[in-house]
Formats: C-alpha cells, structure tokens, sequence
C-alpha cells in the first residue's frame, strides 16, 4: 500500500528523532569523550536553484578522523543534542576557566610582591622571612634627630 | 575599564576594572563570580583606590589579590566537599586544596598586618615610611 505524503514525512520524521535519541544516548555515554570535543554544525544543500536546509549534524573527531551523525533539520533536536554537549563540556571548561584565573592571580601577585620588594627597600624596610624588617631606621627624619638628642 | 557583561552562564555580572585581561571572567561560574564581587570589589576600593600610589597601596594591592586567590580556593573547597566522592585518592585532593588555602589565608594575615602596622606608623610619624627619603638615607648611611 502505497504512503500517503503525511505518512512519509512521519516516517522520516521519526526516523530524524531516532538519529538525535542516539546522538544524546551516545553523548551521554562517552561524556568523557565529548567533554573535550564535538559540535553541532548547520549545513546547506541546493536543489533546483534553491537553498535547503538549515540540516545539522554532529560533529567530532576519532582515531584522527572527521566523524559527523546526520540529525536532519529539526531545530529543537539539533537544540537538544547542543545542549546536550554543553552539559557534558561545561565541566573541563569550568575548570579551565578556574585554573586560568588562578594563574593569572598568582602572576599578578609575583608581580606586586616584586614591586612591593622595590618598594621596601627604597626606605629602608626589607622582607626577612615572613616578617617585614628595618622599622626603627625608617623612621622620620625629624624622630631620628630627637632620638639623637 | 572593561565593563563587559555576562552571557554565557548564569545572571549577568559587570567585570571588575581591576580585573587583569587574561581572566575569563565570563567563563567563571555564576556563584564564584558573586563572590569575587561581593568580596574582593569593596576590599579593592577600600585598600587600593582610596590610598595613594606607592607602599599603603601595593600592600593592599597585594591583600586584594590574596583574598582573590583565597575566594577561588574556597570555591574549589567547597564544590569538592558536594560532588566529590570519600576515595582516599579524593580526599588527598582535597586535604591538598585545604592546605593551599591555609598558605593563601596565612600570607593575606601578613599582608594586613603590615597594613595595619604601616596606618600604626603613619599616626606616629605623620608620614608613611619613605615621607623623608632623601635625608634619612644621608643619617641611615651614617649609622
């Protein structure tokens, strides 16, 4: 029996949701994987003088290859199958933004401690161990001609 | 000044001026970025922009960025205590991170103690150390 056009569709349809059911398993699946990698990327095809698509599809690297899952055209799919890698690449991102910014800080810090160093020796104050030394000798001038009598 | 604004995770939050280029501060997570304003913007208009350039300010300079630093650490600390498991591995990890910590918290007592002993001095002397530069090198060198 041959299908109606709506038949069709639903058929393909399905058939799209299938591939993004997967897609999501297989992302889940291998968090560890994707947490490094994968993207959904939108393509265009043209047939007769006209521009198709936007048609996504999953893309990621393995064993040196470009691997792609085709999801089909569906947005909300292509939608959950992006934030379905979001989710599992938030992570490393998270803390690699962390560890970034604790980097920078600890560079910040030798710099000023440095320019704190100068700063201490330009009166007379210097670091000895943990402790700040050298304040009797900093002491105004005018204090030092009283304590001299 | 960089007054970029968040969209990538959580509410939006301006980034702090004083905050050095290479920080992702976008890319921080919401709570942590809360925390940085909450905590470290008020002691930075406090110890670094109402004092004058030099000792006082690279002082407090340095006590932002320990208490930035310390911020971050806690951060770390806690989210560990909610997601990690009890693994002797885990809580190796974790007694590393709790350690840190204490060093950072150590070095910012410091850090404020000399603050606290450079106002000291200032309400002795009048002036912070260096206000007699030229000539107290002239007696410093005589002694």
């Amino acid at each position: 029996m041959p299908h109606s056009v709506d038949e069709e569709n639903l058929e393909k349809l399905e058939s799209v949701d299938q591939k993004v059911r997967d897609a999501v398993s297989l992302i889940r699946q291998q968090a560890d994987f994707f947490s490094h990698q994968g993207s959904v990327q939108e393509s265009w095809r043209s047939y007769k003088g006209r521009r198709l698509g936007p048609y996504y599809r999953l893309v990621f690297r393995t064993v040196g290859q470009q691997r792609s899952i085709y999801l089909g055209s569906d947005q909300d799919g292509a939608s959950l199958v992006r934030e379905t890698l979001q989710l599992v690449q938030q992570e490393p991102r998270r803390q690699k933004s962390i560890s970034e910014c604790r980097k920078a800080v600890r560079s910040e810090l030798k710099r000023t401690r440095r320019q704190l160093q100068d700063q201490l020796a330009a009166v007379g104050l210097r670091i000895q161990g943990a402790e700040i030394r050298g304040w009797y000798s900093a002491r105004p001038q005018t204090d030092v001609i009283e304590a001299m009598g | 000044m960089d007054t970029k604004t968040n969209h990538a995770a959580g509410p939006a939050a301006i980034r702090p001026y004083w905050m050095p280029e290479g920080v992702d501060f976008d890319g921080l997570p919401s709570d942590l970025r809360a925390g940085i304003l909450t905590l470290v913007n008020p002691a930075y208009e406090e110890l670094v922009l109402r004092t004058k350039p030099g000792l006082e300010q690279s002082t407090g300079v340095t006590i932002v960025q320990l208490l930035w630093l310390e911020v971050l650490e806690m951060f770390e600390i806690g989210r560990d205590f909610l997601h990690t498991d009890s693994s002797p591995d885990s809580r190796q990890e974790r007694d590393a991170k709790v350690s840190r910590l204490l060093r950072v918290v150590a070095a910012k007592g410091k850090a404020s103690a000399f603050w606290i002993r450079l106002q000291d001095f200032r309400e002795r002397h009048g002036v912070l150390p260096g206000g007699y530069d030229p000539i107290q090198r002239e007696f410093a060198g005589a002694e």
